[in-house]
């Protein structure tokens, strides 16, 4: 990666990474949440309301968006997290910002299991029409969109420790 | 009469094969990364100050400065997952028995969060 250094800055780089890994996530909150929103309040009629317009959409068509997303968003999370450890973390020790580290650490486990999760996530919605699955569908994806809830407003917590490229 | 119960979907076996072993996968990664976490069992070792690795479990070391786990904890956990998951394809289930799969699947990161937490004991305790 060295010779990118020569045209921008270290700084500019990772900060380049964060953005495209926060939008990637802005983009998977959306789409897991007009899916678990279309999943719990399916005899919901669609109506003028922007919460009933908002679930008011075909659940299913999000299925490989979200799994496409969630594995871009993780690999650059995860690309990331090797700066994180050098360059954040350790400054967080040093001020004693424990609570925000362990909340940190605990999204990157949640992260984890969500991505082992996919391939479930994506069977059960390739079975759409097989009503046994139902129940289970409806909780593997709203625990897939709590899971990216908690991560991405720890996430921005966390950035917000410090400051914008620092 | 003995009454005959007619199986509902899935009847395809490749379908049936494909929803056995993403489900067993989904549900075995998730307690082996717990697992991994809990027995430090990383297949390697990164050390990103230094770009550096170690095969397995490795300590911090002076000159090479944090070593981190996280990778190495998600390989184990792929590979013991991708072995559960090839080896649940050769087993025929029932559907309820898919379906009760199903929910364990959901239902066990949510049942794994205490342990997980409480892995994390170090920095809800030092605050």
């Amino acid at each position: 990666m060295e010779f990118i250094y020569s045209y921008i800055s270290v700084e500019v780089f990772w900060s380049i990474l964060l953005i495209i890994h926060g939008l990637i996530s802005v983009a998977l909150l959306g789409g897991l949440t007009h899916q678990t929103l279309s999943v719990l309040g399916k005899r919901r009629q669609r109506g003028e309301t922007i919460l009933n317009r908002f679930a008011g959409v075909q659940s299913s068509i999000y299925t490989t968006s979200v799994c496409v997303l969630w594995i871009f968003s993780f690999f650059f999370g995860g690309w990331i997290y090797s700066k994180y450890r050098v360059a954040v973390r350790i400054p967080m020790e040093q001020q004693g910002i424990w609570i925000t580290q362990g909340l940190f650490e605990l999204k990157e486990h949640l992260v984890s299991l969500g991505l082992f999760l996919l391939p479930a996530y994506y069977t059960l919605w390739s079975f759409d029409k097989n009503s046994e699955f139902e129940q289970a569908k409806k909780m593997l994806t709203l625990t897939l969109t709590t899971i990216c809830w908690y991560s991405f407003l720890v996430g921005h917590i966390v950035n917000n420790v410090r400051g914008f490229g620092s | 009469m003995s009454r005959v119960k007619i199986e509902s979907l899935p009847t395809n076996t490749m379908c049936d094969k494909r929803i056995v072993s993403s489900l067993v996968f989904s549900f075995i990664a998730c307690l082996g990364y717990v697992a991994c976490d809990l027995y430090k069992l990383p297949l390697f070792t990164y050390y990103p100050a230094v770009s550096e690795f170690a095969f397995g479990f490795a300590k911090m070391t002076e000159s090479q400065g944090p070593a981190m786990y996280w990778y190495g904890w998600l390989c184990t956990t792929t590979i013991a997952a991708t072995i559960a998951g090839a080896c649940a394809s050769l087993i025929k289930l029932s559907n309820g028995m898919n379906n009760y799969l199903a929910h364990i699947t959901w239902i066990a990161p949510w049942a794994l969060l205490p342990l997980l937490f409480n892995s994390l004991n170090y920095y809800w305790t030092h605050a």
